[in-house]
């Protein structure tokens, strides 16, 4: 009827964290330079989840995902998004969807687990599209070239993975 | 007829839904089924019966996804392992820890558990897993009495669906007390055991001319009047839908019944009070209204079409300020256990032991196998109060032949044997 001995006690670390990343968002808005400070903390913050979290592509994802917020961050400084959306957004798609389509060259059989990655990409390239209509996007061209290099990952994924990659989107997108 | 091979994946039943929603560390959704035997367990026999055994299992070898409106379950093509048991039971069961399994086998000594996330399956599902995992370690070949497959259609139904009717039930919602006291600081929860001949204790139920189960809610509600001094006390039991509704699903598929009592009262009060609750809403058509509410809710279009993660906000806030609320602990009893006789040589003891999380910090498991009733209660703060007084209480109507737990003592491991 033996029980082990445990050790492992809980460890309020993420509480902590968490209460002091509040308290520097607080300070974010008396004191509005701190949003750089602020930005990068939520940078180290998040990227420490997702790397704890993730693996290989995902986690690639995730922190190419937190630099972008940390920008978005620095750009609010002036309670405006300029560049950040007009130049960091885009490349960031285009960073994450040429990567997308290399594993799609080089690694056909592990991709087609990679499809709810692939359908967020779908959300946020619907998102560059809506930002390009209404005009809060000002580079135009860098729009067209992320929509364009997205389409064509979309016609790999069709070539290299097929069925069985659409197969998993559609348990991904049931309802 | 067996699944095709392209279909290895499942939507979650309807009671499943809620889980992923709020699981987490503090409210971790899982519970443990485990058998002590009598000897020692072999690690290596024990990985071979498991890889075995989930093979003909599809509703178990899945690993939980969370899809764009939903969270769903997606075959898991990586065997799953063994490990040596080392954290309280009841823990969270972390997908990273796990290759990817709502589940864990832990092996310590003599005993054997398996912890399951509750979107996976209930108390009769891992009960029928744990079964054909112990038939494997100890047996090669095939026995008529136990389920060593389970990958017939009827064996992954979502049954809540098949059943549902067209009209609802409304139950009776009381605000409950609450037991209080200090959280621990470890994940999952300490256990209490007790254990007794279910016999003698049926003898007793019968001279109150009532069954077990209600004769344990009865003590049960009275330990807590003492303990709270205050009630309504509300007492959750889940039921087995499967034999009421002529189901064998591995997947969920009970409900919940609330006793409440209002006052303090003698157990010769209390008995016929709880009995007629039991009655009531043991009615097939009264569950089946009970479960038609939540089988329409997950068709209306909102819900369908609403993000994942929006749904889940909901359900956590619904969780938090009505499920919780109406609820002082959870009594589960999924009645006796068989094993086939040949099993009965390797097997001392079945138990079954719920997690506790605010505040719901105290629960109670049993399971009764060889005449052997083995109550768990679980506990999620430092007081015992409770605890001793429902064991004591017992123990004036049925002798306890056991008592262990696994607080530890200074050296970090106790069982006290009475």
């Amino acid at each position: 009827m033996e029980y082990p001995v445990y050790k492992d006690k809980r460890k309020p670390f993420m509480k902590k964290l968490f209460i002091i990343h509040l308290m520097s968002l607080v300070l974010c808005l008396v004191l509005p330079w701190f949003i750089y400070v602020h930005g990068s903390f939520t940078f180290l913050f998040l990227a420490y989840f997702t790397v704890k979290k993730y693996r290989g592509f995902k986690a690639l994802f995730a922190l190419f995902s937190s630099v972008l917020v940390m920008l978005l961050m620095f750009d609010m400084a002036d309670f405006k998004l300029t560049w950040s959306l007009s130049y960091v957004f885009p490349s960031f798609i285009i960073a994450i969807t040429s990567l997308m389509f290399l594993i799609i060259l080089v690694r056909k059989k592990k991709w087609h687990q990679y499809y709810s990655m692939h359908s967020y990409l779908i959300m946020v390239n619907l998102l560059v599209g809506l930002l390009m209509i209404l005009g809060f996007m000002q580079s135009i061209v860098l729009g067209i070239v992320t929509l364009s290099i997205f389409a064509a990952s979309l016609i790999a994924i069709w070539i290299r993975v097929g069925k069985k990659y659409y197969r998993n989107l559609f348990r991904f997108i049931h309802v | 007829m067996h699944m095709k091979e392209e279909n290895k994946w499942f939507k979650l039943d309807n009671a499943a839904k809620i889980y992923p929603a709020f699981a987490s560390k503090k409210d971790p959704a899982t519970f443990r089924v485990a058998a002590v035997l009598k000897h020692d367990i072999d690690k290596d026999r024990l990985q071979e019966a498991l890889e075995k055994t989930i093979n003909d299992f599809p509703s178990m070898a899945v690993t939980l996804k969370k899809g764009l409106f939903w969270y769903y379950l997606d075959e898991n093509p990586r065997p799953p392992l063994v490990m040596e048991e080392t954290s309280m039971p009841c823990a969270y069961v972390e997908l990273k820890k796990s290759r990817g399994y709502l589940f864990h086998v832990f092996y310590h000594k003599k005993r054997v558990s398996l912890e399951c996330f509750h979107a996976l399956t209930d108390g009769y599902g891992a009960f029928e897993f744990l079964k054909a995992i112990l038939y494997n370690y100890f047996f090669v070949g095939e026995d008529d009495s136990i389920r060593l497959v389970g990958n017939r259609p009827e064996d992954v139904e979502d049954s809540y669906k098949k059943h549902a009717g067209l009209e609802y039930t409304e139950p009776k919602k009381t605000r409950a007390v609450h037991v209080k006291g200090r959280p621990i600081d470890r994940e999952g929860a300490f256990v209490h055991h007790g254990v007794l001949s279910g016999s003698d204790l049926n003898k007793v139920a019968k001279s109150y001319n009532t069954t077990i189960t209600v004769l344990l809610v009865a003590i049960y509600i009275k330990s807590i009047f003492k303990v709270t001094k205050k009630g309504p006390v509300v007492i959750t039991v889940p039921v087995n839908l499967r034999k009421i509704f002529q189901s064998e699903t591995l997947r969920n598929f009970s409900y919940v019944i609330n006793v409440v009592c209002d006052q303090d009262d003698s157990i010769e009060t209390l008995i016929p009070i709880i009995s007629n609750q039991f009655k009531d809403q043991l009615d097939k058509e009264y569950l089946r209204g009970q479960f038609t509410k939540n089988v329409a809710y997950e068709k209306k279009l909102l819900l369908k079409i609403a993000p994942t993660d929006l749904k889940s906000v909901f359900l956590r806030m619904a969780r938090n300020n009505q499920s919780k609320k109406i609820v002082t602990s959870i009594l589960t009893n999924p009645g006796i256990v068989t094993l086939p006789e040949k099993m009965q040589t390797y097997v001392e003891l079945l138990e079954c032991v719920l997690y506790a999380s605010n505040p719901h910090y105290i629960n109670m498991g049993i399971a009764t196998y060889n005449d052997k009733m083995v109550i768990s209660m679980s506990r999620g703060i430092e007081e015992k109060t409770l605890i001793e007084t429902f064991f004591n209480m017992l123990n004036d109507y049925c002798p306890l032949n056991m008592r262990y737990n696994n607080e530890g003592d200074q050296d970090g491991i106790s069982s006290i044997q009475r």
